[in-house]
């Protein structure tokens, strides 16, 4: 089986924002929507501060909530692991949207869903998803969580910590932050050790 | 600017072409063939032919002073401080977006009837002047149905969003009652071509 | 347009049913998609990319792994600069300013390249007669610049060409670098991070600075476990990496880096081997530091004594792999900036660090020779961000550079430049090109600027995007991009030394020029033709790469070659070559050369220009996404930041009643106004300092997206302080209060002015 996942060392992230460029020009996302974003707070005061960046997107749920809702079945997931939209069953009904409880998918003007597919098209070439490939500080790690030795396995097992976002929800993410810099864990979440 | 469109007057299968030939004259960057058929008053007689075959009002306009205009042009469409009211690009009408898929599609439609841009053509080939000779181009080669749908499809969108911003933004005389007149006229002109 | 042969074809293409649509699919699903090498010109780092195109267009860059800058990644400018090249804003015409309007009225007539070359040429030739060749001056920022701001003023004969990546940035580092090791730092900053085990951040913005391979390279060392200490008034990026972070006041940086070398020097702690083989001088700064107790420092850096000597010694505990590195921005307060970073280096020095494993290592360009061309008149000293500050003008027929006498150095200070065009002294400058240069958003005293400009006989503006100062310009001749356009080749300074090529992705979509052309034109109509002996922009690069046995067609399909590098001293000894440069041969730490000149010949503490009371001294630094202010009518990346926001402590921000977010004026101690600008209340900065992002608060709306959106520091800065060894301008003696009561200026979203919403 091969079950694909995405690590993002937040030791290392600076909220460059490269990732999310890269996947708006590879994958033509239009102005206004984004696959990628980065979230950048602030903790602490003057002068004991500490700042996470933190680039989110859909995270390929184990469990995904969006899946089950979606009327013409447009809504799936891959053998490998990546939660797809097959666009041309899509009739742009909204209901996976509000399904997802981490806001990664959108609308397009074309009228149908849309939201990172870890660059599927890259993938089945063999290369890196666009945001992994680009980033200049290399914190982004991608592959086959049931191969040990897969750039993102080594990522996880080596990590001092491994934390995914709102792990109370079941959702059972595939997209894992490593060492957060704050030491309770992800900011605004109440962290959870995998 | 063709001689002919001077000297006799339009028949009504001549409407599109003599259109589209005002067009790319109008939009063209203001150059000695425009001067010389303004001062002849080629341009003018076209202008009143083509009002009298459609029954669009004809403009009023008048050159006196040609440096302004070619100041003007600039201003309308090249570069301007205060923002260019009317990029000259059909599929930034039609798309919002420069080189985007009208604009890809206008180009596949021309190649496949076999119409170039020209070498010395420094510009978008989707410039609302190239896409108006194309045009000529196909009508001359009896293909009066492609004419039509560059007329209808890629530059009546042009005019229809851009006509307002010349007629504001124009101080020459020119270009406000030319667009106004070429945009009401593009909208009477009838193809019945099949989409 | 040219009609070819299909009169009979059906209406619509076969299989192509809807003509008004493209067919559908993303352009990796295409077959027409192609690939060329290029290196980026988004930032001047250069990162080697490959452009992939489709449909006419470039849809998407990468780096690729054999190219030592980009590695196969790039920063976000460089992933979204593409775009710039498809803004329908973008000059596209040779334009000549309509004959008595007045100079940014913004009244052009279209005109030929042949018409506008012709133009430039007469009014080129009318000063030099009625004032000197000297009298047309040169401003040059980009990879053009080599023929805008050094090759044909060279070849004309006017000293006066400047770039702003000198006085007005790398300038105080450069000669620092010159007069203490005898090379300069290269354009790539050579520091050996894949070896260092400690490094200490004085004021660097790694992070909010993406300078590419920088970034990679930092972040691996800290993931391998380096120590970072950063130095700086506000919780940087960086500063959020660190294992210290150290709040100092502003200005007083050089105090610091004194008391370190006291600490150093006086707990025995430095390198006494490597100061004993490679450098002259210790005893004197042994002698001269010994005033420099880290109490004193306490006092004037507002960092605790203790905590000065910790770090010291962890640094020493670390030696030789911990490095203070050089920053590339070193322009901030003036009289000190030269001793500041003549301090850097020494406290490296006392390290063991320089030319050693984990320090910083040597590097050179890789040699490839020029294109055979008779020997120029004369030789700018415009310098660079690669170094070459200390060109030094001999035997010149012509009269010395405008600047000459105000400092010591030698590099051209833009900024100098512009006095004499208002004045007439020492003599008159009566032309000006710029290439690439925000005359509005690099020079401090912008109203100077502008009047300055209305004085011109002659001023022709080279550029991609009509940015304000642009439309001030006689004769605007528009550039092609980067990826329109071949260009010189890239000979990069690095570990291992390499050479890269630009191949024009497509061909340019308006009728624009690259530099190269525009230059061998503009100097054949200037009776210059023999100094552009090459045929084309092919011929030239093919006849140069012949030199190392290569050619543009193997170039094409290779995109760089890499060679061998000598890092470390060990290298050079193996070959019983030294790298020191100076006239001692050795690292000079005490500089008989400014001592003889009467400087300094130690580095220095000055205290610190302080400003009105009720007000904060304005500091700037980067966005992560952007360039200067070239990137700001982009979509992309204004999308990813659309305004800059102004930095005020929580605390202060508190007594002065602003809310995070509200919109405020800033005014400076000249009463100059900029905004309406957010209030980024936050705890990250000190008290005594706010900060702005540099490149935001364009004025001019031709720019839709970037126009109007934050605050210019540079509006700002209204004063400047010379520091008169290197003749940088140190811009961070500005101070502003926050007015309240601006109005939301509710700018719409990106989106929907780069749809061109805002046309009607
Ligand atoms: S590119 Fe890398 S460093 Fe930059 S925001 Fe994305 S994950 Fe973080
Ligand atoms: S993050 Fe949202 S869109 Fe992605 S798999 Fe999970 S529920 Fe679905
Ligand atoms: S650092 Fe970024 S903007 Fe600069 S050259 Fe490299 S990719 Fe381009």
């Amino acid at each position: 089986m091969t079950r694909l996942a995405m690590a993002i060392d937040l030791a290392s992230c600076v909220g460059c924002a490269a990732c999310s460029i890269a996947c708006k020009m590879e994958n033509e996302v239009p102005l206004g929507v984004n696959r990628l974003w980065i979230r950048n707070t602030t903790v602490g005061t003057f002068p004991n501060l500490t700042v996470e960046h933190r680039p989110e997107q859909c995270l390929h749920c184990e469990n995904p909530p969006c899946v089950p809702v979606c009327p013409t079945g447009c809504c799936f997931v891959r053998d490998d692991g990546i939660v797809d939209i097959d666009v041309k069953k899509c009739i742009g009904c909204s209901a996976c949207i509000a399904a997802c409880p981490y806001d990664a998918r959108h609308m397009l003007p074309q009228g149908y869903v849309s939201k990172c597919d870890f660059c599927k098209h890259r993938v089945d070439e063999g290369r890196m998803p666009a945001c992994v490939e680009t980033c200049p500080t290399l914190c982004r790690t991608f592959g086959d969580l049931d191969d040990p030795n897969s750039p993102v396995s080594i990522a996880i097992r080596e990590a001092r910590r491994v934390d995914v976002l709102r792990p109370g929800l079941g959702t059972e993410p595939n997209l894992y932050y490593l060492n957060t810099p704050a030491a309770f864990g992800l900011v605004g979440e109440t962290g959870g050790t995998l | 600017m063709t001689r002919d469109a001077a000297t006799r007057p339009v028949e009504p299968a001549d409407v599109v072409e003599q259109a589209l030939q005002l067009v790319a004259a109008t939009y063209r960057s203001p150059d000695a063939a425009l001067r010389a058929d303004l001062d002849s008053g080629a341009f003018a007689t076209a202008v009143a032919e083509l009002a009298a075959a459609t029954g669009v009002a004809a403009p009023v306009f008048q050159v006196t002073d040609w440096p302004k205009l070619q100041t003007t042009y600039v201003t309308l469409f090249v570069t301007n401080a205060a923002g260019v009211p009317a990029p000259p690009y059909v599929g930034l009408a039609l798309d919002g977006e420069l080189l985007g898929p009208s604009a890809e599609a206008l180009k596949r439609f021309l190649a496949h009837h076999g119409v170039e841009t020209a070498a010395g053509w420094h510009d978008l080939a989707d410039h609302v002047a190239a896409v108006a000779e194309a045009g000529v181009l196909l009508a001359e080669a009896g293909r009066d149905d492609a004419a039509c749908v560059l007329l209808e499809r890629f530059l009546s969108p042009w005019f229809q969003r851009y006509a307002p911003e010349v007629v504001a933004a124009d101080d020459s005389g020119f270009y406000g009652p030319l667009t106004e007149f070429l945009g009401s006229l593009l909208s009477e002109v009838s193809c019945e071509t099949a989409a | 347009m040219a009609l070819g042969g299909s009169a009979q074809a059906q209406l619509f293409p076969d299989g192509f049913p809807n003509p008004f649509r493209a067919p559908p699919g993303k352009w990796f699903t295409k077959d027409d998609v192609t690939t060329s090498y290029n290196y980026c010109e988004i930032c001047f780092w250069k990162c080697g990319i490959q452009a992939s195109v489709q449909g006419g267009k470039v849809r998407k860059v990468d780096g690729y792994e054999s190219n030592p800058k980009s590695r196969g990644m790039l920063c976000p400018r460089g992933q979204g600069g593409v775009a710039t090249t498809y803004d329908p804003d973008r000059l596209k015409k040779p334009l000549i300013r309509v004959e008595g309007s007045e100079r940014g009225s913004g009244q052009y007539r279209e005109a030929s390249w042949d018409e506008a070359y012709d133009y430039i040429a007469e009014k080129m030739n009318q000063i030099k007669f009625e004032h000197g060749s000297e009298s047309v001056a040169f401003f040059g920022h980009g990879t053009g610049d080599a023929w805008f701001a050094s090759y044909l003023p060279g070849a004309w004969g006017s000293p006066n060409a400047a770039k702003p990546s000198v006085s007005l940035c790398t300038g105080p580092r450069e000669t620092a670098s010159q007069y203490t090791f005898g090379r300069g730092i290269s354009g790539h900053e050579q520091i050996d991070w894949d070896e260092t085990d400690y490094i200490v951040l004085i004021g660097h913005h790694i992070g909010e600075d993406t300078h590419n391979t920088q970034l990679q390279d930092f972040a691996l060392a800290l993931k391998r476990g380096a120590k970072l200490v950063v130095v700086d008034p506000r919780f940087s990026v960086a500063a959020s990496k660190a294992n210290d972070w150290l709040p100092i006041k502003p200005a007083t940086d050089t105090a610091l880096l004194l008391a370190w070398a006291n600490v150093l020097v006086e707990e025995g702690l430095y390198d006494a081997e490597y100061v004993d083989k490679y450098t002259v001088g210790f005893e004197q700064l042994a002698a001269h530091v010994a005033q420099y107790t880290p109490e004193w420092a306490a006092e004037i850096t507002e960092i605790p004594a203790d905590t000065i000597r910790r770090i010291a010694r962890e640094m020493a505990a670390h030696a030789p792999r911990a490095v203070l590195p050089v920053n590339r921005h070193t322009v901030w307060y003036g009289p000190d900036d030269m001793h500041r970073m003549r301090s850097l280096y020494i406290v490296n020095v006392l390290l063991g660090n320089y030319g050693m494993p984990g320090g910083y290592y040597f590097c050179d360009a890789p040699v490839v020779e020029a294109y055979p061309h008779p020997a120029l008149p004369l030789s700018p000293a415009s310098g660079g961000c690669g170094g070459g500050s200390t060109d030094v003008v001999t035997d010149s027929p012509f009269r010395p550079a405008a600047d000459r006498g105000k400092f010591f150095g030698t590099a051209t200070a833009v900024q100098e430049l512009i006095e004499p065009m208002l004045t007439g002294e020492p003599y008159p400058i009566k032309g000006l090109f710029s290439y690439g240069v925000n005359l509005f958003h690099s020079i401090p005293m912008v109203e100077r600027t502008k009047q300055a400009l209305k004085e011109l006989d002659l001023y022709v503006a080279i550029d991609i995007l009509p940015m304000e100062h642009v439309m001030w310009a006689d004769v605007i001749l528009p550039e092609s991009t980067y990826l329109e356009r071949y260009d010189d080749l890239l000979l990069q300074a690095y570990k291992t030394p390499f050479i890269s090529a630009r191949f024009p992705a497509h061909p340019p979509l308006y009728d624009t020029r690259g530099a190269f052309d525009m230059a061998k034109q503009l100097g054949e109509r200037l009776g210059l033709g023999e100094y552009f002996p090459w045929e084309n922009v092919e011929e030239y690069l093919d006849r140069r790469l012949s030199s190392i046995g290569s050619s543009l067609e193997a170039l094409k399909d290779q995109g760089t070659i890499v060679r061998r590098g000598r890092p470390y001293f060990a290298d050079w000894e193996r070959l019983n070559r030294n790298p020191i440069g100076t006239p001692s041969g050795k690292i000079e730490i005490y500089s008989e050369r400014f001592a003889e000149a009467g400087l300094d010949p130690l580095p220095v503490f000055v205290p610190p220009i302080e400003g009105p009371s009720g007000m904060y001294r304005l500091l700037y630094g980067r966005s992560p996404v952007h360039t200067f202010a070239r990137t700001h009518n982009n979509p992309i990346l204004m999308e990813a930041h659309g305004e800059n926001g102004v930095w005020i402590s929580t605390s202060e921000a508190a007594g002065l009643g602003i809310r995070h977010n509200e919109y405020v004026y800033l005014e400076n101690q000249d009463g100059v106004r900029e905004g309406p600008v957010r209030a980024y209340v936050t705890e990250r900065i000190r008290n005594d300092c706010v900060y702005l992002v540099h490149g935001f608060g364009h004025k001019t709306p031709l720019m839709r997206i970037a126009n109007g959106r934050g605050a210019s520091d540079n509006y700002l800065q209204t004063r400047y302080d010379l520091d008169p060894v290197s003749g940088g301008a140190g811009l961070r003696n500005n101070w502003v209060k926050l007015v309240k009561g601006a109005p939301d200026p509710q700018h719409p979203p990106v989106a929907w002015l780069a749809r061109e919403g805002s046309r009607a």
